[in-house]
């Protein structure tokens, strides 16, 4: 366990670093260079002049030597589009977006898997229908997209949630908080959701037919109490598995989530600073979601060894 | 907590500050971008721009609802006989918004900052060939410039936010992060605070020379999406946003008004006026009478424009509505580049055996940019002009127009509002992106940045726009208009566009 733990936690810091190096590279070759210098008001001689300004012209493995040698002393630059240092835009934006991811991850697994054992139990009736109707659809429309027609239906027509921000006042407020977080919440939700959801059903139906779970109904126990504390925490498995994997997701796909409702979380940070060259902002946010990737997946290599004591790590 | 009991005071103090004065209330305003409240360097672009004009004034400002200079922090301001040296006495008894009095030092650190090398200003080229700021009296300063400058006033009224020179020293110009935490102006408005991603916020600032201040406050919300902003000028999150022609559809029948004013900008296809085949004057003029400039502007902006004669916009001062347009006439463009020694093979016009060919480069950073380059390749091709398109990403595109890399772009110019356009057009101009080189062009511009008689300078300007349109540069498209949706308990809002309107905020008032 020890040896495996190491070994893991050893792969995963190779992994980081290739990708920090990854990303350096490809943000630097794109065409046109960093924003602040394609900028239509500047003249030709102001851009000669100042495109070496900031080690911009220097060799790529300097940039980047130069850039670890920052991070390690904790440093990652200061933001081209805002001019303040990307750890203060990172800490401020960060608790936002890891707000918003909490609350989906909570809405995904719960409801996903109260949806998925509902259509396990109430197998081929209209329940199941219904539910997996929920699940192709969160699948299948993309979040661009519902996230306008909530607004439009929530906010626009039935004025009952706002449509976009963290919150209304420069006070904070729990209800208002409440009241900006439900529908970017449910967006943000939805793809884990219906996964979840998926995973949790057909695992269920799987674990039904399995000897012990006759073994367990012979010997007289109620159905609730076999599908409760024999079938589901089998079937669990591959659905931990999905909500391991579905973290990374949630985050990723919290930034179009984050720019449609103008949740000022990371994720818009982020499209923002692709969108414009902010070098430093980019790298820094990539080091964060890479980071979070990695611990996620980690984790739930883990948690297989805490869910089913059979499964030897080496 | 701290953070939070910091908001909480303030937002008691602006609730006493509210119930003192019978007006007050707070203007919201969505913009795209978090700003910094530091335009010198223009990172987030109009969005910076907005949020500094509130805070900070120029030497000169705009008049409310026309591109004029009036006084701002200067009081008055004389220009010697060539207009070279000129001379501007200060408003007296102005403040810093932390109380440090505000002198001749501060315009003379803010000018000489614009006009470093080192530093990405945004403004540099209009103080080009300033030699030096001198101090002449704790509230005059005298700008010395190396040519004739007639035209200065204007330059000033634009993104030359005077800063306090005590609260930006040691600090790095191009990222000064400690400023951008608490930047302080002498505007109407004070800044009151900064949450990322999310809103940029001002107070009524209760000693500003000007007299009093009509609103509490003003509320920048950073709105990325188009779409989002539509739907929060519906309910009301916010009051003032511009938008495209085509939403003006959707906001129909809300208490929402829609005004539409004429900005200084243009679009137009820049052509590589010193490579072939532009560099043959028939070729531009040719190209110029193949486009459907009327129907193009129908088909893209809804109407939402003006027909374009060159690049000053009918907007400011000195543009002459006497320049004849390129009417669109595709037999006569055959007809000349017939003339000019292009056969026709199987449709198609070639000179020597090489086809004439159009490569038009753009990018959806252009508003409208794909979708013109389109029918102008379409319409290139109905006379036997090959055309191609080529997408790029908009920072490729304004390097390389400057690198001369593109030989026809579909693209805009946003330009000070004054007819000196000699950084865009004269020989070697640091804007000039159509390589474009007239000696006679070239004289008049200098001759009116000479002039200081108004009328004499207004002429001079005319005959330089006619000799400039008979030239043919590029193909002028036309003067797009900027459209805001204003929220009906929102009076009084002026009628400039908004980065030179929120100069003037401190005159508007809501109905609460």
């Amino acid at each position: 366990m020890g040896r495996y733990f190491a070994r893991r936690l050893l792969q995963s810091v190779v992994l980081f670093w290739m990708v920090t190096v990854v990303t350096f590279v490809i943000i630097r070759q794109a065409p046109g260079g960093p924003a602040i210098l394609a900028n239509p008001t500047l003249t030709k001689d102001q851009i000669v002049h100042l495109s070496g300004a900031g080690g911009l012209n220097d060799p790529l493995y300097r940039q980047y030597a130069s850039w670890v040698g920052h991070l390690l002393t904790g440093d990652l630059g200061v933001s081209f589009n805002e001019g303040v240092p990307v750890v203060e835009l990172i800490d401020e934006r960060l608790p936002n977006t890891l707000l918003l991811s909490a609350v989906a991850f909570v809405i995904a697994v719960a409801v996903g898997m109260t949806l998925g054992i509902l259509g396990a139990v109430n197998r081929d009736t209209w329940v199941d229908g219904l539910v997996s109707s929920i699940g192709v659809l969160n699948l299948s429309v993309p979040v661009f997209w519902l996230g306008i027609v909530l607004i439009l239906v929530f906010a626009v027509e039935l004025r009952w949630l706002p449509v976009g921000g963290m919150s209304q006042t420069s006070q904070w407020n729990l209800l208002d908080l409440v009241r900006h977080l439900l529908l970017p919440a449910i967006v943000a939700a939805g793809f884990m959701m219906a996964n979840v959801m998926r995973f949790t059903r057909s695992s269920l139906l799987d674990a039904r037919d399995q000897l012990y779970v006759t073994a367990a109904r012979a010997m007289g126990l109620r159905e609730r109490k076999v599908l409760l504390r024999y079938t589901l925490r089998n079937a669990m498995l591959p659905v931990v598995t999905t909500i391991g994997l579905g973290i990374p997701q949630l985050f990723g796909g919290a930034a179009i989530t984050e720019t449609v409702f103008a949740w000022p979380g990371i994720g818009s940070l982020g499209i923002t600073a692709a969108r414009t060259g902010d070098f430093p902002v980019i790298m820094g946010i990539t080091l964060y979601v890479s980071g979070v990737v990695i611990i996620a997946n980690l984790l739930t290599d883990l948690s297989y060894i805490l869910l089913d004591p059979r499964v030897r790590l080496r | 907590m701290r953070k939070f009991l910091a908001a909480a005071i303030l937002a008691a103090a602006s609730h006493i500050a509210g119930q003192a004065c019978a007006q007050g209330g707070t203007v919201t305003i969505s913009i795209p971008a978090m700003p910094s409240g530091y335009a010198i360097v223009e990172s987030a672009g109009l969005s910076d721009i907005l949020a500094t004009n509130v805070i900070a004034e120029g030497l000169t400002r705009w008049k409310k609802d026309a591109l004029e200079v009036e006084p701002a922090l200067a009081t008055s301001w004389t220009p010697n006989n060539d207009a070279t040296v000129w001379t501007f006495k200060l408003r007296e008894g102005v403040t810093w918004h932390d109380g440090t009095p505000f002198t001749a030092d501060d315009v003379k650190f803010t000018l000489d900052l614009i006009a470093n090398k080192d530093v990405r200003a945004a403004a540099a080229s209009q103080v080009a060939g300033l030699k030096s700021v001198e101090v002449s009296g704790p509230h005059e300063v005298r700008l010395l410039f190396a040519r004739p400058f007639a035209g200065l006033p204007q330059m000033l009224a634009y993104r030359m936010p005077i800063l306090p020179k005590h609260a930006l020293e040691g600090e790095d110009p191009n990222q000064p992060s400690g400023y951008i935490r608490k930047p302080i102006g002498t505007g109407p408005f004070l800044f009151s605070q900064a949450v990322s991603g999310q809103s940029w916020s001002v107070a009524r600032n209760p000693n500003w020379w000007g007299g009093k201040v009509g609103l509490d406050g003003v509320v920048f919300r950073v709105t990325p999406d188009a779409n989002s902003t539509v739907a929060q000028l519906k309910t009301g999150e916010t009051d003032v946003a511009l938008i495209q022609p085509h939403q003006i559809a959707v906001l129909r029948g809300d208490t929402i008004n829609i005004a539409s004013v004429d900005q200084p900008s243009v679009y137009y296809v820049s052509l590589l006026n010193n490579k072939a085949p532009f560099d043959e004057i028939a070729v531009r003029r040719a190209l110029n009478y193949a486009v459907d400039k009327a129907d193009i502007m129908k088909a893209v902006v809804g109407g939402y424009a003006s027909l374009a004669t060159g690049i000053i916009a009918p907007s400011v001062e000195g543009y002459s509505p006497d320049v004849a347009i390129y009417k669109y006439d595709p037999e006569k463009a055959k007809a000349m580049l017939a003339a000019a020694g292009w056969q026709r093979v199987d449709g198609k016009f070639s000179k020597g055996g090489k086809p004439l060919h159009v490569e038009l480069t753009t990018s959806t950073g252009v508003i409208g940019g794909p979708q013109l380059a389109q029918i102008i390749q379409q319409e290139f091709n109905d006379i036997g002009v090959e055309a191609t398109i080529n997408m790029v990403d908009f920072r490729e595109l304004w390097v390389g127009l400057f690198a001369g890399r593109f030989q026809a772009s579909v693209e805009y110019l946003s330009l000070q509002p004054s007819p000196d356009v000699t950084n865009a057009l004269a020989c070697g101009g640091s804007q000039n992106r159509f390589a474009y080189c007239d000696k006679k062009v070239d004289a008049l511009l200098a001759e009116a940045s000479a002039t200081i008689d108004p009328a004499q300078r207004r002429a001079k300007y005319a005959e330089m726009q006619r000799l400039v349109a008979d030239d043919a540069p590029g193909i002028f498209l036309y003067y797009p208009k900027e459209i805001g949706a204003i929220n009906a308990r929102v009076s009084n809002f002026p009628g400039n566009p908004i980065r030179m309107a929120t100069t003037h905020l401190f005159d508007v008032t809501v109905k609460k």
